[in-house]
């Protein structure tokens, strides 16, 4: 693979990423077992991930939610600074619809009830 | 160094050189490659590269994740298809000054492929922090298709992937400002 010259970008891209200094983790949580209230919404969640850049992560929500730039980029700093953010809640369904949109836009998104 | 996207006057405008274009036919190439390896479950297991391109809608919840992925997964692939087939496609029709205008569909693509392809590049070099792209591996070498047992081979790849990850990460940046 040839890369002619492309370190000169490096300063320039670096100053972007949004940064996972925690990548999430896999692991069962046990208050999840057995409740299964009809009350409790679904929310969905987008992950910090050390690659997708803050600029586009905003770029995202203001485009898959319809968010406006101020709400979108509190949403990123959430997910930049605490790891997560829950960027919408509602009927599972539309939960499910909301995660498929996000991972095809490349976030890490996952759905869990509230 | 002349930007690779710009809007003008409502028109967003690329413009590459002959080795930028040539470098993301390649990546593109290499994209669908894997993509065409996605059919059920059984191929992502295992594979960072794929989980991080396909990921888990449920993070505790195994059978609802799988049960997702097979309601969204063949849409999802199609769509990653499609749009590294636009981008190729615009790469293909570039006259000699490396000039084209994008619609916004074919933007979107461009954005999409772009990440996908930061995606998996920066999975392969495991990158985990954005202050630290590390240039020198360390440890096992298991995302290092190249390696072979020759630290030196290992370590000029990783150093062109790198080069390769900032310089996608540069496109993608650019773009997004343009479209923003």
């Amino acid at each position: 693979m040839e890369a002619p010259g492309f370190r000169g970008h490096a300063a320039e891209a670096m100053a972007v990423p949004i940064s996972a200094t925690v990548a999430p983790e896999r692991t069962v949580r046990p208050e999840q077992d057995e409740d299964v209230r009809p009350d409790r919404p679904w929310v969905t969640i987008v992950w910090n991930d050390p690659i997708n850049l803050m600029t586009y992560v905003t770029y995202v929500f203001q485009q898959v939610f319809g968010y406006s730039k101020e709400k979108a980029t509190k949403l990123m700093l959430d997910v930049h600074q605490k790891g997560k953010a829950v960027v919408s809640s509602g009927a599972r369904e539309q939960m499910e619809l909301d995660v498929s949109r996000l991972h095809a836009h490349g976030l890490w998104a996952t759905l869990q009830q509230d | 160094m002349a930007r690779p996207f710009r809007t003008s006057r409502g028109r967003l405008e690329l413009r590459l050189e002959s080795a930028e274009a040539q470098l993301l036919e390649q990546l593109c190439g290499d994209l669908l490659e894997r993509l065409g390896e996605v059919d059920d479950r059984s191929t992502l297991d295992g594979d960072p590269v794929l989980g991080r391109l396909f990921p888990d809608g449920y993070r505790d919840d195994p059978a609802a994740a799988d049960e997702l992925r097979s309601l969204i997964q063949s849409d999802l692939r199609e769509a990653k298809v499609s749009s590294a087939t636009t981008v190729l496609a615009t790469l293909a029709g570039l006259p000699d000054n490396g000039r084209a205008s994008l619609s916004p569909e074919q933007a979107a693509a461009w954005l999409a492929t772009l990440n996908d392809l930061r995606l998996a590049l920066g999975t392969l070099l495991d990158i985990t922090d954005d202050d630290d792209p590390r240039f020198d591996r360390s440890g096992q070498g298991d995302a290092d298709p190249s390696g072979q047992g020759d630290p030196d081979a290992a370590d000029d790849y990783d150093e062109v992937a790198m080069s390769v990850y900032l310089f996608l990460g540069w496109l993608q940046s650019n773009l997004v400002d343009a479209l923003d």
